[in-house]
């Protein structure tokens, strides 16, 4: 008999259709995995095996937690946009296609539901759950605007797709090779100083002291606003209570079961 | 061919098969709900549960290594009244056996404990965490002293008909003999071994532990001969079963055990490496006794050729 915890979390073999090179050590990566697909929603991720199916090595050990970028339920795809950082991002690249890789998801509780405008703010590989949420919301009335950061134009990426899902997509870079010259989070600061938002709701995924930035600018403005954080992880499911992150009440919650979609107000950036 | 017999007993509770799953890799039992039917596994360990609520340590609390992770986790929990009262009707109706791990900081938080897990019909077995400090002795580990893992033995089996297994720590070295004889004088039904090993990971470049209690404790595939020796050695030297715990990822390495001396073991890291690892385990540990023309695992139990 199964026990009862309703949340359509599975383990499931999925099988690369796809896997593009976008340079700067940026992937796409597009997998055929129709039950994940069917029960994904923005802001949620997954976990994934990055050995070769048939590699019984225990290096690296465990599996690596992904944001996911897109889904395509009637397709049965899911994609992935991931840098090549550490040991277990190296070995993606030569995953070809055909070939298959286990995951775990959809994991984690993904962006609220929301009324009014939207403004997006993320920063390098941070991206891919706004795009998510750009694309889950297009085409429903609000406008949607993005700020969208990174040291250096070359790792800006899918700015197209932004576009097609009607988003007013905004640029920052540290070296000032395209858009604003400095972060996303004071591009957004000097959009803000210029005009009022009413109602509208403010996401945000990146690098730790972007987050933080984001964090007080939004609240000193009184803004509604939520963070998509990220944590190293084993389980992904609660359980190992590996990705501890403290909150501004003194308690620890767990990016991947409690989050890991927060409101900026709960979180200690400290 | 009948397909053998994979049952193991212990102290009146029997397990279906001699997989189970160790603790603080399982949660409470319902959170792999889709990811792992629980009702094929011999048994579940559950979190340490302790008598009241603990936040945990400050992060980062896991750092992945080679074959293995370390971690300090700090012993989170919900305590054992929220876990009666909130888990334990999770479990209603699931077939499998529930032993609820445990620890305190004081001998007599054991015995309260035991109690406390004496009275929920749902809990089958404890498994006592001696790798914890007491606090009345300076912080030392129970679990590397034998007198004062005797003691948490004792108080335990005056609070609890149900059967106590003692979850040995490998930071005792070599006198882990010592501690499983001692555990075994005052009543344990049954050890198992090993705990975590103490351990340590730096980040050059900040200079900083990856661990923010710079010590963790190192589980995975990275500690598995040592456990399996451990298992060896205490096998030797007590007469009451042992469950072998230590990087445990597949049923070879369950076999390994069982002829160690295990007569269980338990999975806690693969677990979250491959959530379906222990439910695997156990056919894959049926065909092994088959081919090796055995009736039952029990055969098998400390069966290592020496010659």
């Amino acid at each position: 008999m199964q026990i009862k915890e309703e949340n359509g979390k599975c383990l499931e073999v999925a099988t690369v259709l796809e896997q593009v090179d976008l340079g700067s050590g940026y992937y796409l990566l597009i997998l055929r995995s129709p039950r994940i697909a069917a029960a994904t929603h923005a802001g949620q991720f997954l976990l994934m095996s990055v050995r070769r199916s048939d590699d019984a090595s225990s290096d690296p050990l465990l599996r690596r937690p992904f944001s996911i970028l897109g889904c395509g339920p009637a397709r049965g795809t899911l994609e992935l946009l991931y840098r090549v950082v550490g040991t277990g991002t190296r070995l993606m690249p030569r995953l070809e296609v055909g070939e298959e890789v286990s995951l775990v998801g959809p994991l984690g509780n993904g962006w609220p539901g929301t009324e009014g405008d939207v403004v997006l703010v993320a920063g390098g590989v941070g991206m891919p759950p706004l795009l998510y949420l750009a694309e889950e919301l297009s085409g429903d009335g609000r406008a949607m605007t993005l700020f969208y950061g990174a040291c250096s134009v070359s790792h800006l990426h899918l700015l197209d797709r932004f576009e097609q899902a009607g988003v007013d997509v905004r640029l920052a870079t540290d070296d000032g090779s395209a858009g604003h010259h400095g972060s996303c989070v004071h591009a957004l600061e000097k959009w803000l100083d210029k005009r009022g938002v009413q109602g509208a709701s403010f996401f945000g995924c990146g690098p730790h002291g972007m987050l933080a930035a984001f964090a007080k600018l939004t609240e000193q403005r009184g803004l509604r606003a939520f963070v998509s954080l990220e944590a190293p992880m084993a389980c992904g499911i609660g359980v190992c209570r590996g990705c501890a992150v403290p909150m501004r009440d003194g308690t620890y919650r767990m990016v991947c079961s409690d989050g890991p979609i927060f409101t900026t107000d709960e979180v200690s950036f400290e | 061919m009948r397909s053998p017999d994979l049952s193991f007993e212990l102290a009146g509770v029997t397990f279906k098969n001699p997989v189970l799953t160790a603790s603080g890799c399982f949660g409470y039992g319902a959170e792999q709900d889709g990811l792992c039917d629980i009702s094929r596994l011999g048994g579940i360990c559950t979190k340490g549960l302790s008598l009241a609520p603990r936040p945990g340590n400050p992060p980062p609390r896991i750092r992945e290594t080679v074959a293995g992770m370390l971690n300090s986790i700090g012993l989170e929990n919900i305590g054992i009244d929220a876990f009666i009262e909130e888990k334990v009707p999770l479990l209603t109706g699931v077939d499998t056996v529930v032993v609820a791990n445990l620890f305190g900081v004081a001998v007599e938080d054991y015995a309260r404990l035991c109690a406390r897990a004496d009275d929920c019909g749902r809990i089958d077995a404890v498994e006592l965490n001696i790798s914890c400090p007491n606090v009345h002795e300076g912080g030392v580990e129970f679990g590397v002293d034998p007198v004062m893992a005797a003691k948490v033995t004792a108080a335990a089996r005056r609070s609890t008909s149900k059967p106590v297994i003692v979850k040995l720590s490998p930071n005792a070295g070599d006198r882990i003999v010592s501690v499983a004889r001692a555990v075994e004088e005052e009543g344990a039904d049954a050890v198992s071994l090993i705990n975590t090993i103490s351990g340590m990971a730096v980040d050059v470049r900040s200079r900083r532990p990856w661990i923010a209690k710079t010590y963790g404790g190192l589980s995975g595939p990275a500690i598995r001969p040592i456990a399996l020796r451990m298992v060896h050695l205490v096998a030797g030297s007590v007469k009451m079963p042992l469950i072998g715990i230590g990087g445990i990822s597949t049923w070879e390495d369950a076999a390994a055990f069982v002829l160690a001396g295990a007569s269980a073991v338990q999975v806690g890291t693969a677990c979250f490496v491959d959530p379906s690892a222990p439910e695997r385990m156990a056919s894959g540990l049926a065909e092994w006794v088959a081919e090796q023309g055995a009736s039952s695992v029990s055969e098998l139990v400390g069966a290592l050729r020496s010659e």
